[in-house]
């Protein structure tokens, strides 16, 4: 099972949306089916692009592909 | 142009060639979404699935056949038997493809026939043709024989002997499993018994015209974009080497895997059903239209029949009724194939059969573990043959015959059988299954990763409600747009390749508002159709029994649902939503989701026109 999990660093840019865009470049990140965690906090979809971000924020992004 | 409809009336023996109006797809998008829109307006409120007035809907989505990926996907709609909620049954295979070709989107197949009748499409021909020769034939023989009497390039869809005897776990069969090119089959909700009600064996179909793209280079943008994020998965290396039954030892190992129907959550010494012993009868792979990932597993039998296997039929018709060795559930499936039986359903009958017999309730029926009972029994239940007649219905019929308390080990929500992940493990699945447009289903939103990496919490509902309403509305998008389950993708490139193909302008926002408009729309047609709160629940085995998980995965040897956890996760869902206490979406969010035409105005029927002239639900 592969999780994508990142502590954000400074140079991260601080809305949540963005970081993901920039992610989907190099990872298969912003897949539909994949449940983004800030901090332990599941976040809506809808709040991507409100979403700030904060140096040393925990982030996680599960693709949910899969079942049978 | 997109749009385009067949609508073949079986009763009048006439063909009509219909041009939906584009908006709809932008407001539906295709597949599932239009199906939705469609039947309801093709029915009124009431109509019994097995009727003349029942339509049965084949509908490809706006990519299929264009090669993005996966575009080899169509869907079929009705009103279920089974369920008697909304049905939509998925298929993959080349089936689609060929009808893309035809020049048209779909059929709207209305009416019933008076005699045993096929199709025979070709191009946008379409001729009604006598069935009587080719009547009680398995799929494989009817498959064939169609092919020789039509074009020996011919997609074919048919019902089996199930179907013919309207059996409600019955399918609607794509083609055949030895056939090189893959076959399909729209398995769930018994809607090969409204085929079979309409006393129409088969649709053969072969077309060759071109597809239009409104705009080719963006079509490709989003196109190659998706084949960049498959290359860039490495899940689907599995998915590809083993299909979806690489899940089967990983759920037995943490206890998500139905055995003896739902007693236990891991069947012991089980490892030969593993994806791994798997492979050592494994003919070839096989690969839907436009599909990279290349799943598809076939395996021989004994016998040497060729058959493809997935993960719920190993869960279902192999753990579920106590059978460990592996070659016996494949022979059970390719019997379920060739009679045309949803393997799903037909092996969560089984189990129930089976423990009916354990409890000593009713005589003539299998034990657990025994495969050729299990095998006996799918015939039985195919021709209504003994006690075959009793089973034929799906389980929630089974019980009320049975009685003696047999309802409480009756496993389905809203009458489905219930899929091969075991919900006291996995408590998103529960409120999936409870939730789910058309009873218990794992395609809705499937929660099992999320749960076991930790994302969510395990035996909790918290997170759950907002995860599976989010799921469950991505999905209705997916499925209606078309696209396969396991594809990874980012909307955005979706949303590229849609316009490429339809000239319709797509934002990600519009895919999402799209999906949870498309699940709203349905809930409508369920509550039409008399479907409550009442209904959104679980088996009473999930809140009465512990189910035994494996030693030593998890801090507890069972765990169980409790009820009350249980109904505040569903309060939480509604209002989620934004529907009522009571499961109805509020007046409010049909408006945001320009539904309300459905409840208000000469459109609307008088069920729905006077439950929402209540004024709980005009706020």
């Amino acid at each position: 099972m592969w999780v994508f999990e990142e502590v954000i660093r400074a140079e991260e840019p601080l809305i949540l949306s963005e970081y993901l865009n920039k992610k989907n470049e190099t990872l298969a990140s912003l897949q539909t089916k994949c449940l983004v965690k800030l901090n332990d906090t599941i976040i809506d979809r809808k709040e991507f692009s409100t979403t700030r971000l904060k140096p040393n924020d925990k982030i996680l992004i599960l693709p949910l592909l899969g079942g049978g | 142009m997109i749009g385009t409809f067949l609508e073949i009336n079986l009763s009048t023996k006439s063909v009509r060639k219909i041009h939906l109006d584009k908006n709809l797809y932008q407001k539906y998008l295709g597949g599932k979404g239009l199906g939705a829109y469609l039947l309801f307006n093709y029915t009124k409120s009431g109509t019994a699935a097995l009727s003349e007035e029942n339509p049965l809907i084949f509908l490809t989505g706006p990519l299929t056949g264009t090669g993005y990926p996966t575009s080899g996907r169509m869907v079929v709609v009705g009103k279920s038997p089974l369920t008697n909620t909304f049905a939509d049954s998925h298929v993959g295979g080349h089936f689609s493809y060929e009808l893309k070709k035809t020049g048209c989107d779909g059929f709207i197949i209305l009416g019933k026939a008076d005699t045993q009748q096929y199709l025979w499409v070709h191009e946008d021909k379409v001729e009604f043709r006598s069935a009587s020769h080719i009547w009680g034939k398995t799929v494989s023989s009817t498959v064939e024989s169609l092919r020789n009497e039509t074009d020996d390039k011919a997609r074919v869809a048919c019902i089996g002997p199930a179907g013919e005897n309207l059996s409600l776990v019955s399918a609607i069969m794509f083609d055949k499993d030895s056939d090189k090119m893959r076959a399909g089959i729209a398995g769930r909700t018994g809607l090969g018994a409204v085929m079979g009600f309409k006393n129409l064996k088969a649709v053969a179909i072969k077309g060759s015209s071109k597809l239009d793209f409104a705009n080719p280079g963006l079509f490709s943008e989003g196109k190659n974009g998706t084949r960049e994020t498959i290359k860039n998965t490495d899940f689907l290396k599995v998915r590809h080497q083993y299909g979806s039954a690489h899940l089967v030892g990983p759920m037995n190992k943490e206890g998500f895997l139905p055995t003896n129907n739902f007693q236990l959550g891991f069947i012991k010494d089980g490892e030969d059903l593993y994806c791994e012993s798997m492979n050592k009868h494994k003919s070839r792979s096989s690969t839907c239209y436009g599909c990279p990932i290349n799943c598809g597993q076939i395996i021989k039998t004994k016998n040497n029949d060729e058959v493809k296997i997935e993960y719920e039929s190993v869960a279902l018709l192999g753990s579920n009724n106590g059978l460990k060795v592996f070659t016996q559930l494949a022979e059970a499936c390719h019997l379920c194939n060739e009679l045309g039986m949803d393997t799903m359903s037909t092996g969560v009958i089984v189990g129930f059969a089976m423990e009916c017999r354990e409890k000593g309730l009713l005589g003539g029926l299998p034990e657990f573990g025994d495969s050729t009972g299990q095998l006996r029994l799918i015939k039985k239940m195919a021709y209504r043959e003994g006690v075959g007649e009793i089973f034929a219905d799906g389980v929630k019929r089974a019980a009320e015959v049975v009685g003696q308390g047999s309802e409480k080990f009756a496993i389905h929500v809203k009458g489905l059988e219930m899929p091969g992940y075991e919900p006291r493990t996995s408590w998103g699945m529960a409120l999936a299954y409870a939730t789910s447009d058309r009873g218990a289903c794992h395609q809705r939103c499937w929660t099992v990763n999320a749960e076991r990496s930790g994302a969510l919490r395990m035996f909790d509902f918290k997170d759950k409600p907002p995860f599976v309403a989010d799921g469950q509305n991505e999905r209705a998008a997916a499925f209606s747009v078309l696209v396969c389950d396991f594809l990874p993708f980012s909307v955005k490139d979706l949303c590229a390749a849609l316009e490429g193909v339809t000239g319709i302008e797509f934002t990600e926002e519009d895919y999402y508002r799209a999906g949870e408009r498309i699940w709203n729309l349905i809930r409508l047609y369920n509550i039409r159709e008399g479907f409550t709160r009442k209904e959104d629940t679980l088996p009473e085995r999930m809140f009465d029994e512990s189910v035994l998980l494996p030693e030593g995965v998890y801090e507890t040897d069972h765990m169980g649902i409790n009820r009350k956890d249980f109904e505040k996760a569903l309060d939480a869902y509604y209002d989620y939503r934004g529907w009522t206490i009571d499961g109805y979406p509020t007046l409010a969010k049909l408006e945001e989701l320009e539904l309300s035409e459905f409840v208000r105005g000469e459109k609307a029927c008088g069920y729905l026109k006077r439950l929402y002239e209540q004024k709980s639900l005009s706020s």
